[in-house]
């Protein structure tokens, strides 16, 4: 991918579309970017935490209080050198940065479910940053370099 | 098979009293409950032994993978086992991400699945 791209879309909070969203991220992240692998686990990422969003961000206290719309904005960009993802809710404030890792040999000894997203979310993108705008809305920025920044330099290379 | 389609198939194979549960398409937090649905009527019968073939899973989410994990430790106490076949790169990928291959029996054929019991 020679050129910037920018894709901006808007769903219902609805699994249904998870699909939609990752095509998107497919489509964009594969495109000269990432290997086909690498595309799909930034699909992931993304998808894990719309995912968070739609089951948690709007919960029935909230939507009786009076709660805000539902969609979910997903803003994509890409460079040659990294890929931007923005996602917007207007729910209850979450910062996936207050979960604590997970400990997986724990995890399936008492048979847990769930709590493994930003656990993929944290492997999979190199930054990710969480603002919230008072009174509303969410926002989380994850962001992947397409150059692996933790790649090993090669023996014998000279670091700067 | 379209982005959103999610199928599942179950085979009793005769040896040793083990579940075959084929898997095709996508498999996240729209189409989990699915899958967890599956699991939780084999266990009320009394199938703890399964092998779950992912050959044709394109995509998991760790809702997806969640199932499995969830499922584990229930197996493990009637003495059966949840033993996961042939994952596709992508799905293998995500495995190892979370560290289920140091947890679960991944295999690659029927063969290795059922020498597992």
């Amino acid at each position: 991918m020679s050129k910037n791209v920018h894709l901006e879309m808007t769903v219902p909070c609805d699994t249904t579309y998870l699909s939609k969203v990752r095509i998107a991220v497919l489509e964009m992240a594969g495109e000269g970017l990432f290997t086909p692998v690498k595309a799909n686990l930034i699909a992931l990422a993304v998808d894990e935490a719309v995912a968070n969003i739609m089951e948690h961000a709007y919960p029935d206290e909230f939507v009786q209080s009076g709660g805000k719309r539902k969609d979910i904005d997903v803003i994509l960009d890409a460079t040659p050198e990294r890929f931007e993802v923005l996602i917007r809710d207007r729910g209850v404030t979450f910062d996936p940065r207050d979960v604590p890792d997970v400990d997986m040999q724990q995890h399936v000894k008492a048979g847990r479910k769930g709590g493994l997203g930003i656990f993929l979310i944290r492997r999979i993108m190199d930054e990710i940053h969480y603002h919230y705008k008072q009174g509303s809305h969410n926002e989380l920025q994850m962001i992947k370099y397409v150059e692996d920044r933790n790649a090993k330099a090669p023996p014998g290379a000279v670091t700067p | 098979m379209a982005a959103d389609e999610f199928k599942i198939e179950k085979e009793q194979i005769a040896e040793k009293g083990v579940m075959l549960v084929r898997l095709a398409g996508y498999l996240d937090a729209h189409t989990f409950e699915r899958l967890e649905e599956t699991i939780a009527e084999l266990f009320s019968k009394g199938h703890y032994k399964i092998v779950v073939d992912l050959a044709n899973v394109e995509y998991i989410s760790s809702a997806g993978a969640g199932v499995f994990i969830g499922a584990l430790s229930e197996a493990h106490e009637h003495k059966g086992n949840i033993v996961l076949m042939n994952p596709t790169a992508n799905v293998r990928e995500v495995f190892d991400l979370l560290g289920l291959t140091q947890i679960f029996q991944v295999v690659d054929d029927r063969a290795a699945a059922l020498a597992v019991f």
